[in-house]
């Protein structure tokens, strides 16, 4: 039921106006002061809350041009909270790809321009999460043959 | 005036969403943290919304606490942006009478709670 519709900011009662700008201004800031330190968990933990509360803003009120994107970076933050480790580059690359997506988006749906198209970077945080599952399962496949050898070796003694 | 209850630890989004229902003619308490609710001094209320994902908090384990505490029935709706069928599903688990999707925007979950509750 996620709809593809369309606000523009013309459209957009100005207390709710004010009130999703004023949200995207303390989103974007969060993310930059993240990406100067993106090894603090405690921080990613805070971007995550505040993406998500993004999200939900822009979905109420129809801006697709910037829930898509922020939704993206969403997807990334669970990914990278959920691996429960110090952020890699690639992760880190991926967030600064995320972040300026996001102003971009916002930049233009505001100046009611072009919109860059979110999907090349969904497609990235699909592809850099499905990397991460391999990882695991190569990893519980590795430790089950540890244990495998190890019980075999234990019943030969 | 029909009363509405909106819990979520977005302070946007509880915003957004008491401004349009107010505008609608609602009269709106919204609490961005489920502790400072008190369940006794919501019977009088008409609906009460409960978001799912909260830093500290499901709105399932809210909805099952309400369920139990209310002295009276009360509607109780899930409001989320997770998947419409993964919604669906916690909400018939948790005992919620229904949900809101956040994705399907404030002009339909107008449309929605008028339905329910009445103009």
């Amino acid at each position: 039921m996620c709809e593809n519709r369309h606000s523009s900011v013309a459209a957009l009662d100005p207390q709710m106006r004010d009130i999703f700008f004023s949200e995207v201004a303390h989103v974007l800031l969060s993310i930059e002061t993240m990406l100067q330190q993106p090894t603090c968990d405690w921080q990613l933990r805070s971007v995550f809350r505040v993406t998500h509360n993004m999200t939900g803003a822009a979905q109420l009120l129809d801006v697709s041009e910037v829930w898509l994107p922020t939704h993206a970076l969403e997807t990334l933050l669970v990914a990278m909270l959920a691996s429960d480790r110090q952020p890699t580059q690639k992760e880190q690359v991926l967030l600064q790809q995320g972040y300026d997506l996001v102003r971009c988006s916002f930049d233009a749906w505001r100046a009611n321009e072009l919109v860059p198209p979110p999907q090349s970077y969904k497609d990235r945080v699909e592809k850099y999460i499905d990397s991460l599952k391999s990882m695991d399962t190569a990893k519980q496949a590795h430790c089950d043959t540890e244990m495998n050898q190890s019980g075999q070796q234990e019943e030969s003694q | 005036m029909k009363k509405i209850v909106i819990i979520d630890d977005s302070p946007s989004v509880l915003q957004l969403t008491k401004t349009r229902l107010e505008s609608a003619g609602y009269l709106v308490t919204a609490f961005n943290d489920p502790r400072h609710f008190e369940p006794a001094k919501l019977d009088t209320q008409d609906l009460i919304m409960v978001d799912v994902n909260m830093p500290e908090f499901y709105g399932d384990d809210i909805v099952s606490y309400l369920r139990e505490e209310l002295p009276v029935p009360v509607p109780i709706y899930l409001f989320s942006n997770i998947s419409e069928s993964e919604l669906e599903k916690r909400a018939k688990d948790c005992g919620a009478d229904g949900y809101f999707c956040k994705t399907l925007g404030l002009e339909t979950l107008i449309e929605s709670v008028r339905l329910i509750v009445g103009a």
